[in-house]
Formats: C-alpha cells, structure tokens, sequence
C-alpha cells in the first residue's frame, strides 16, 4: 500500500516538475528518477536537468543559480501536489537574477490560495509581491526590533 | 489551517516579547544583513521539534536564549509560540486555534505546551506530521539549504519526497516496529548463550563430591553452631532493645511534660506581645495625631503670616491712590488756566484773519487784468516765431538738395577714374596675351619637331631588337645542344665507370680479389691488380694485344707468393671461385736479346708488343715476362713472312687479331665481342672524360653569349621604353601648347570687348557730371535769397520779445505778493484750528482725571473694607492656633505615658524569653538523648534483622525453628571458637561443588 502510494504521488510529483522547470526557466526539459524501480521505498532519487539550450546535465554540473532555481522549481513542484499550510522560506532566491526573482515572486502568488507564504528577502521583486512587510532593525546593538507595513490597507487609503 | 502569529520571548536576538501577525498570502521579512531576520525562520524551526542546535546556527541548544548585550543581561529562558488557525480541522485535533510553544530554560529544561498543556516533542511532531509542515519537511526552507535539496546524495533527497507523498507516518510506525524486532531478536540470542553455558558445567566430578561429604559434615555442625549463637545473640538483642525501649518511654513523658511548659510559657508570650503591638498601635496614632496637630498649627501660622502681608499691600495701594488723586487734582487746575489763555488769543487772531483778507481780494482784482494782457502778446510773438521756423526750415531743404548734388558728382569722378585705370589695365593684360600666343606657337613647333625625331629613333632601335632575338635563339639553341651532349656522355662515363669499378668482363675468383683489394682489406695489400688494368695502350694495337695476351688478362699481379696464398685461401674459404696469379717475386723476365733490332727493321712489322704499351716501371718483369716475346705485324701476309723468317720462334699477332703461336699453328678468324674489352673501357674512360672537359668549356661560352644577348636586348627595351615614354610626355607638350594658345586667344577677344565698353562708359559719365554742375549753382541762387527773408524776421521778433519781458516782470511781481498774503492767511486759520483743539483737548482731559479721581475714592473704600475682613480673619487664625496647641501639648503628655507603658512590658516580655530560652534548653537536651536511644534501638534492631536475614539466607532458619534445635552447653566464647575452628576446615577444603554428590 505504501508503495503503491509512494508511486503514484512520485509521478505527480514529476509530472508537476517537469512543468514548473519549463516555466521556471523559460523552456528546457528535467525529470525525477527513481535510481531502482523495483526497490522505490528506500532508493534514492535522480534529478536530470537540461536547461534551454544546453545539454542534458547532472545537478553538480549547474550554475549556482541554476541550481537554486531547478531547486525552487521542484519545491514548486511538491506544493503543486500536495499544498503546506505554510511554508517559511529564507533568501531562497537570493541567486537569482532580477528577471527571474520577478518570475518567482509571480510564482509564489499563484500559490497563496492553498499555501500561505513567509519569505525572508532582500530582493524588490520578491517585496514588490508582499502583502505584508515585517521590517527587522537592530537599532540597539544585539536587539532586533519590528515595524510592519500592510500593502494592502496603504493602497486602501 | 495557516499560521495566525509566531510569538517570540528571549529568543536569539528577540529580548522583548514579540508579535508578529501573519495574513493568508505572502509576508516578506526585510532588513539589513545581521538583524535577526533569520531568527524568526529558526524560532518557527525551533517550535516544531528541531533538537540539532547547528541547524539553528548555535552550539548548543542553550545559545537560542537571549544571551545579553554589553547593556542587558541575558535572560533566563526563550520561549516561542505558533498560534495556527485550525477552523479547517487539517490537523488532527479539536480546537479551531492551535497554540504549540516551546520553552528553554538556561538549566537545559524544555517544554513543549500545546494549547495549554504540557506535552511530548513526538506529540508535536505527530500533530504536524505528513502536512508538510514540520522540520524535515519542506515548509521552512532555511538560508542556503535551497541547493541541499539537489546536491546532497540521492538517498537523502527521499526524505523530501516521502514527506510530500505521506507516508512519513507508516514509515516512522515500520522503524519502530523493526526496532522492537531486533531487541527481541537480541534476547533471544541471549537466553540461547546462557543454555550452552550451562551445558559445559555437565560432567563427572566423584572427587568434588567426597569433598562435599565431607563439606556437608563440618557444614552441619558448623550451622549448629551458628544457630546457637544466632539464638543466644537473639535473646540478647532483645533484651537490650526492650530495656532501651523503657528508657525511652522515661523520655517521652519528659518530653511531654516540657512541651506543655513551653506552650504555657508561648502563650504568656503571645499575650505580651499582643500588648505591645496593640500600645504601638496607639502610639502610632497618637503621633500621627500629633503630626496632625504640628502641620495644622504650623498651616494657621502661615495663613496669619499671609494676611499679615496682604493688609500691608492693600495699605501701600490706599497711599499710592491717594498720592495720585492729590496729583491730579493739582492738573484739573492748571489745564483750565491753560485752555483760559487760548480762548483770548483766538478771539484775536480772528479779527486779524478778517483784516487780510479784504487786502488780498483787492490784489487778485489787480493781477487777473494784468495776465490777459500778457497772454494776447504771446500769442503774437508765436505767430512770428511759426513764421522764423518755417523759412529756416526752407533752406535746410535747399542745402540738403546742394550738398546731395555735390555728393552725386564726387562719386561720378570717382568713377570716371576707375574706368580709365580700367581701360589702361585691359590694355596691358591684352599686350600680355599676345606675347603669351606668340610664345605657345613657338613651343608647339619645337616639339613636333622632337616629335618627329624620336619617333625615327624608336623605329631604329626596334630594328636592331629584332635582330638581336634572332640571334639570341640561336645562341640557345646552340646551348642546348651542347648540354644535351654533356648530359649523354655523363651517363655513358657514369655507366663505364661503374662497369669498371665492378670489374666486369673478369672471371669471377679475378673479380672477388679485386673486390677485396679494393675494400683495403689488410690481407690483399700485396695484390696490385690484374694485368688488363695496369696496361694502357692505343686502340689500334687493342685487338692486337688481347689476342696476344689471351687469358692471361685475367691475371693477377701480386707482390709476393705470401699475398698469392692468402688470395687463394681467401678465394678457398668464401668458394668464389679460381684465379691466376703473378708474384712479382717469382715471375723472370723473358729477354729477346740483339734480334729484336733485326725483327724490327723486318717489313710489315710494328714492334715488340712490350714496347707498344705503356705501364708502370714496377711491372717491367711481368710484362717483359707475358708480352717480351711477342711480335705485332701488320697484316696476315707480313705476319705469315716474318714467321717463316723466324723459324716460328715468336708468337707474332697481327692487328686484325690472327695469331701465329711458336711453332707454326695459327688462329684467326672474326672476333665477337660480347663486352667493351678491358682495354677499351679503360680508354673510353679517358676518352670520353676528355671530351667531356671540351663541352663544358663550350657550354660556359655559349652561356655567356645567351646572357650578353639577353642583356643587351634588355637594354635595348629599356631604352625603347624610355623613348616612347618622352614621345608620350612630347605629344602632352603639344596639346598643351594648342590649348594654350586657344585660351589666350578667347581672353584677348573678352578684354576687346570689355574695352569698348568702358569707353563707352567713360563718356556717359562726362555727360552726366556736366548737368550737375548746372543744377547746383540754381540751388545755391535760391538758398540766398530765403536767408534775406530769415534774417528781416529775426529782427522783428527780437523787438517784440523784449516787450512781453517787462509786462511778464510786473507780472512776476503782483503773483508773488499775492501768494504771500495766501501764506499768511493759512497761517492765521492754522493757528485758530491748532488753539481750539488744544481747548478741547484740555476739557477732555480734565475729565478723565475727575473720573479717574471718584475711581480712586471707591477703590480706596474697598481696600479698607477688605483691611477689616482681614484682620478678622487673622483674629480667629490666631484663636484657633492657641486651640491646637492645647490639644498637642496633651498629645504629647499621652504619648509620654504610652512609651512608659511600652518600655514597661517590653520587660516582662525579655524576662519571659529568658525562661523560654532555658526551657528550650533543656528540651533540646531530653530530645537528644531520646534521638541517641532511638539510634541505638534502630542499630539493635539493624543489627538483629541482620542476623535474621543472615541465618535465613544461609540456612533458611527462623527464630522459631532455631529455638527447637540442638542446644549446645557450651559458653559463649567456645561455641565463637569453635565456629573459627570450622570456617578454618571448610577453607582448607577449598572449592566445593555440592552438587557433585548427585551429579
């Protein structure tokens, strides 16, 4: 049972990623692998990546922010089949250029139905996004402080 | 289900308690680096159960605790709350608000608390468990560890997914039923070692076994021994714990009776002490009372104080109005003797002001007449001034006419001027011109003639051109002829050469031993070769001497026999073949002696065949040896005559090649030649060397004609070139000159025609001037005669002016008395206006300081009402001072009494404690004893049970069962001995397996 579970979620999960890499990067083709069909509850998992317009690579053969963004997308992927009520999510995207910092922040919105997002950031485009800014100052050495800006009820008045 | 609000307190870098309020949709967390935004994804970590401290970048789990600054103290725990909205029941728990909370202490003690109640980390981690939410999930995803869900190994990566797939939970329930598994399966090993353990103990041991006889024998007396002083020690012990149970019994009524004493005494005590606090209580009121009592008394004091000072004050305000009523008054008389004075002077300025008034009327009369007067002769003297102006300006018109004129005939002479300048400047350029044709005619001529005569000389030299590349074919052909000759008789040499250098035409032996000569082997060095090679001779005598040498061209000359044996053994070894050899050592000349001189001179002979060749000096006996007896004739017929007259002595051979041997036989016939002879190779050799040396030298010439013929035709090209290239440069002179000339041509014709025109102008400009001149001296005429008429008027009007200058003077005058007496008038009225207001003014004031002066009345009566009510007041303060002072002074006396009362009791109750303490004393000393006999009972008792347990262990003997056994006579001391004397025995005995009896 817990097999055939495992199965059937792992496709979805693929499925989803190899949607959410295409949309990600604007093209290029990436799959999950099982490294041993007959043994799936404790082998291990492939990732094959194949941004546009290069070759089929290993993960380790990435760019740093190839890599955070094939990362985003399989997490993308897994909130896609199965939605966390909240996810906390730390400068994740801190390697990404701006065009796709944009592109992720789009992403996270399609989200915020069934997952409510807490992103740490320094990045505009992932703010331009919030609904909420927590700003965190250390006004005294040591001591971190808060002040919130709400963009939705600012845009109200 | 989502996250309503993280609560941190102490947390990290979070001291104060801190909210943070999360909506459904994205909350973004800014901040410069280093201000803890990290913190609030850790504490979220935190709550749901992370236990690795590194993950929470700290050492260990108490760094997550607030740990001070250089200005705060770091703090004593962290707590952290997540409240989650649960209405939708996605966790599996029946509340709609989920609270989960975390707390550390510095001690190391953590909680987790779940709305309210304390609970389990498992608890929590089960609560979250396949929602995605928790720490290994994949909901917090920490700074940096985005690329750990790639690069970390395959295996890991599974934990991600299980999460998102669900089965974390059967996964989780599996490990620890695999778990249980194991521990049994480890007992079961267990049990399994202990069974074979024991089996190895199996075995026959007969000596153990009479050892246990005998064991079993000093066992038995040795447990009737003990039993005895078990049960003599037991009556002891009991005894001895009876007799100490009496004494405490003594005790405890002791104790008893001291314990009612001290309550007695405590509650004497208390009720002394209920005394005391109950007089303070009252000494506390009465001085609050008294307190009271100072602070009102001192409150009266200061009031009287301040209406003291307020009488004063209003007492200053009386004088100060009545100081200013007095003054004012004072002023209310002196204005109204002021305001007096400037009622009379009006009155007289007014009748002045009527006085001059009458005057100036009379003036005004006076001047008005005067002005129209002056005003019609102005208009007059206007009228002749129009006049002036015009006339003047008639002239300046005419001057302007004259001086336009002027400049009008200036500029035609200038013009006139350039013109001519013009004309003599045209007649020079055209001179030019011509000059310039004349020249370029002269040019062209000169160089068609060069024209022609290059043109001849070119034709010249391309005959001789022509010539000379015939002539350089030729030589060319020649060269080539001469090196195709050089080239066949190379190859030729080059082959006869090689023939000779492999000895071709010899037998084979002959051909090895000259192979090895020639190689410089060190064993052939006597060998110098075989005759055909060291004789050279002339061709016509070669047919001749080959004949005559038959074979023996095949020979080989040697130095000693020495180097013929190692030739021969050489040619053995290697099976090369056969050879002839002459040692020089050994060969004897033939002689031929005086006959030669008769054979000689016979006819048709040539000569001894020896001396028709030529050889080296070294080889004289060899070939005086082969050819000394041999005679060369020329012709069959000579040789067959020389025969006969030799008697067939010698061998004769003619030059075609018969052969007469000694003794009449004769050979002869046609000669086949298979090869070049030995001979003639070696002469062809030469021959074609020879040859070869003479082409060279031709080839050189003739290279040296084809390079001087090429040479000089180059030269000769050259200069054609050259030639053509002035021809060139000539025919460009020539259309240059013709251009030349048509240009100057077309230019002389232009100045012509430009010439005539400035001719023409020059006249035309003459005309004009002339009627210029004319109309100017009209001008100047009338210009003369409107300055006539200018000047008539100018006098006319001068007289006239002088007259309105006297009547204006009177004028003048009447005007300025006038406004004199219009000053003086204002003047009058002026001071009138200024009096009466000064009148009024002063009435005005006199009033207010009448009003001013009843105001200050009023105000004074007031103030002295207001002294009264005062001074009232401060009576009664003073009676009601006098009042409280009574009532203090008896507070005080009260209170004197109460401190007397207290000090009283204070001590009977010091008293009181002394026998207290005394009495503590001795209870203290009854308890300790009691405590020293309760030790020792316990110790007895310790001791007994001991015993007790002892024999039971031992010998599973009761008191009760002892006391039915054997009793020994024996004292106390003997049965201890004998029991030493048995322990002694079962020792030496040594190790005993009682069960080796059955075994």
């Amino acid at each position: 049972m817990m097999e055939k579970q495992f199965n059937e979620q792992f496709a979805v999960i693929s499925k989803n990623f190899s949607s959410t890499f295409a949309e990600m990067f604007g093209g290029g083709v990436a799959e999950l692998k099982l490294s041993d069909d007959k043994d799936i509850l404790n082998c291990g998992i492939e990732i094959a990546a194949q941004p546009p317009g290069k070759a089929l690579k290993n993960m380790m053969a990435l760019s740093g922010g190839e890599k955070a963004l094939t990362a985003i997308a399989l997490l993308f992927a897994i909130l896609k089949m199965k939605p966390s009520p909240f996810c906390i999510l730390d400068e994740i995207e801190a390697a990404l250029d701006d065009a796709n910092v944009v592109r992720y922040a789009e992403y996270l919105k399609n989200f915020t139905d069934d997952t409510q997002f807490v992103v740490i950031t320094h990045r505009k485009g992932t703010m331009e996004a919030a609904d909420i800014l927590y700003g965190v100052t250390m006004q005294e050495q040591g001591i971190s402080k808060l002040v919130s800006v709400k963009f939705n009820e600012r845009s109200v008045i | 289900m989502y996250l309503k609000r993280i609560e941190l307190q102490g947390f990290k870098s979070f001291p104060e308690k801190i909210k943070l309020e999360f909506n459904k949709g994205i909350t973004a967390v800014v901040g410069p680096n280093g201000s803890g935004k990290s913190n609030i994804a850790d504490a979220v970590r935190w709550v749901l159960g992370e236990k690795s401290a590194k993950n929470l970048r700290g050492n260990k789990m108490e760094d997550v605790i607030f740990n001070g600054t250089a200005n705060r103290k770091p703090l004593g725990f962290a707590e952290v709350s997540l409240v989650m909205d649960n209405s939708d029941k996605k966790l599996n728990i029946d509340f709609s608000e989920v609270t989960v909370t975390r707390r550390v202490y510095r001690s190391g003690e953590s909680d987790y608390i779940m709305n309210g109640t304390k609970c389990r980390a498992k608890d929590i981690l089960e609560l979250f468990m396949d929602t995605g939410v928790g720490k290994e999930g994949y909901s917090i995803v920490g700074q940096g560890r985005i690329d750990e869900i790639l690069s970390t190994k395959s295996e890991d990566r599974r934990h991600l997914f299980e999460e998102a797939a669900g089965i974390v939970k059967y996964r989780t329930r599996c490990a620890e039923a695999s778990n249980k598994l194991d521990k049994e399966r480890d007992n079961l090993v267990r049990i399994n070692d202990i069974i074979d353990e024991l089996e190895k103990q199996v075995g026959p041991l007969e000596i153990q076994a009479e050892k246990a006889k005998k064991y079993i024998v000093l066992a038995d007396r040795m447990k009737l021994v003990k039993i005895n002083i078990f049960v003599r020690d037991a009556v002891k012990f009991e005894n001895e714990i009876k007799e100490i149970e009496k004494q405490i019994q003594i005790l405890d009524s002791d104790i008893e009776t001291e314990n009612k004493n001290e309550k007695k005494l405590n509650d004497k005590k208390i009720e002394i002490k209920n005394k005391i606090s109950e007089l303070e209580k009252e000494l506390e009121a009465v001085a609050e009372n008294i307190g009271n009592k100072r602070s009102e008394r001192e409150q009266y004091e200061n009031d009287i104080k301040l209406c003291e000072q307020s009488i004063s004050h209003l007492e200053e305000n009386i004088e100060r109005i009545s100081k200013e009523r007095e003054s004012g008054s004072r002023a209310i008389d002196e204005k109204e003797k002021i305001a007096a004075e400037a009622k009379t002077e009006i009155d007289a300025k007014k009748a002045e002001l009527q006085q001059k008034k009458k005057a100036y009327e009379d003036k005004m009369l006076v001047f008005s007449e005067l002005s129209s007067q002056v005003s019609e002769r102005e208009d007059l003297l206007n009228k002749y001034n129009s006049d002036v102006i015009a006339q003047m300006n008639k002239a300046t018109d005419v001057k302007n006419e004259i001086s336009k004129a002027e400049a009008m005939l200036s500029q035609l002479n200038i013009r006139k001027v350039q013109a001519e300048e013009n004309i003599s400047g045209l007649r020079v350029q055209s001179e030019e011109r011509n000059a310039a044709i004349s020249e370029a005619a002269k040019e062209m001529e000169r160089a068609e003639k060069e024209y022609r005569l290059n043109t001849e000389n070119i034709d010249k030299m391309t005959e001789q051109y022509n010539n000379l590349l015939t002539n350089a074919d030729k030589a060319r052909e020649r060269q080539a002829s001469v090196n195709k000759a050089i080239q066949e008789k190379n190859s030729r040499l080059r082959i006869l050469s090689e023939l000779e250098k492999s000895y071709e035409g010899y037998y084979e032996g002959v051909k090895a031993v000259l192979a090895c000569r020639d190689s410089k082997n060190s064993d052939f060095k006597g060998i110098c070769g075989a005759v055909g090679e060291v004789i050279n001779l002339e061709s016509k005598y070669e047919t001749a001497i080959e004949v005559a040498l038959g074979s023996a061209v095949q020979n080989i000359i040697a130095r000693t026999e020495e180097d013929v044996k190692k030739a021969i053994n050489y040619l053995k070894k290697t099976n090369k073949g056969r050879a002839t050899f002459l040692p020089m050592t050994a060969v004897r000349p033939k002689t031929l002696g005086s006959e030669k001189y008769n054979i000689i001179k016979e006819n048709g002979v040539i000569g001894i065949a020896k001396e028709l060749i030529s050889y080296s000096q070294e080889y004289e006996n060899v070939m005086s040896f082969l050819l000394e007896r041999v005679i060369v004739a020329e012709n069959i017929d000579s040789a067959v005559a020389l025969a006969g007259k030799t008697k067939y002595s010698y061998k004769i051979v003619t030059l075609e090649g018969e052969l007469i041997n000694v003794g009449g036989s004769m050979t002869g016939g046609s000669m086949r030649r298979k090869t070049a002879s030995v001979f003639s190779r070696g002469r062809e050799i030469s021959e074609l060397r020879e040859e070869l040396k003479s082409l060279y030298e031709e080839q050189a010439s003739t290279n040296a004609d084809v390079e001087k013929i090429s040479e000089i035709c180059e030269n000769l090209d050259y200069k054609i070139n050259e030639a053509k290239e002035e021809l060139q440069d000539i025919a460009i002179r020539k259309t240059e000159a013709s251009a030349k000339i048509d240009q100057a041509r077309e230019y002389a014709e232009d100045i012509t025609l430009r010439l005539n025109d400035a001719e023409k102008e020059i006249s035309e400009l003459e005309l004009t001037i002339k009627n210029g001149i004319e109309a100017k001296s009209k001008l100047e005429l009338s210009l003369n005669e409107i300055n006539d008429e200018i000047n008539d008027l100018n006098e006319k009007l001068n007289e006239f002016q002088s007259l309105i200058q006297s009547d204006r003077d009177i004028r003048e005058a009447s005007n300025e008395e006038i406004s004199a007496m219009r000053v003086e008038l204002n003047q009058l009225e002026n001071d009138i206006y200024t009096l009466n207001s000064d009148v009024e003014r002063l009435n005005g004031e006199i009033e207010t300081v009448r009003a001013a002066l009843t105001e200050g009345e009023e105000n004074i009566s007031q103030l002295n009402s207001e002294i009264d009510k005062k001074q009232n007041e401060m009576v009664e303060l003073r009676n009601k001072t006098e009042n409280v002072k009574l009532e203090y002074e008896k507070l005080f006396d009260t209170q004197e009494e109460l401190y007397k009362n207290k000090s009283d009791t204070s001590g009977s109750l010091d008293e009181l404690e002394e026998s207290i303490k005394k009495q503590f004393e001795t209870k203290t000393a009854l308890e300790k004893e009691l405590d020293r006999l309760e030790l020792r009972k316990t110790n007895v008792d310790e001791k007994s049970r001991t015993l007790y347990d002892s024999m039971w262990e031992e010998y599973e003997i009761t008191y009760v069962t002892a006391r039915a056994a054997e009793r020994l006579e024996l004292s106390d001391t003997e049965l201890k001995n004998e029991e030493k004397r048995l322990k002694n025995q079962i020792k030496a005995l040594g190790n005993v397996n009682l069960n080796a009896v059955e075994e």
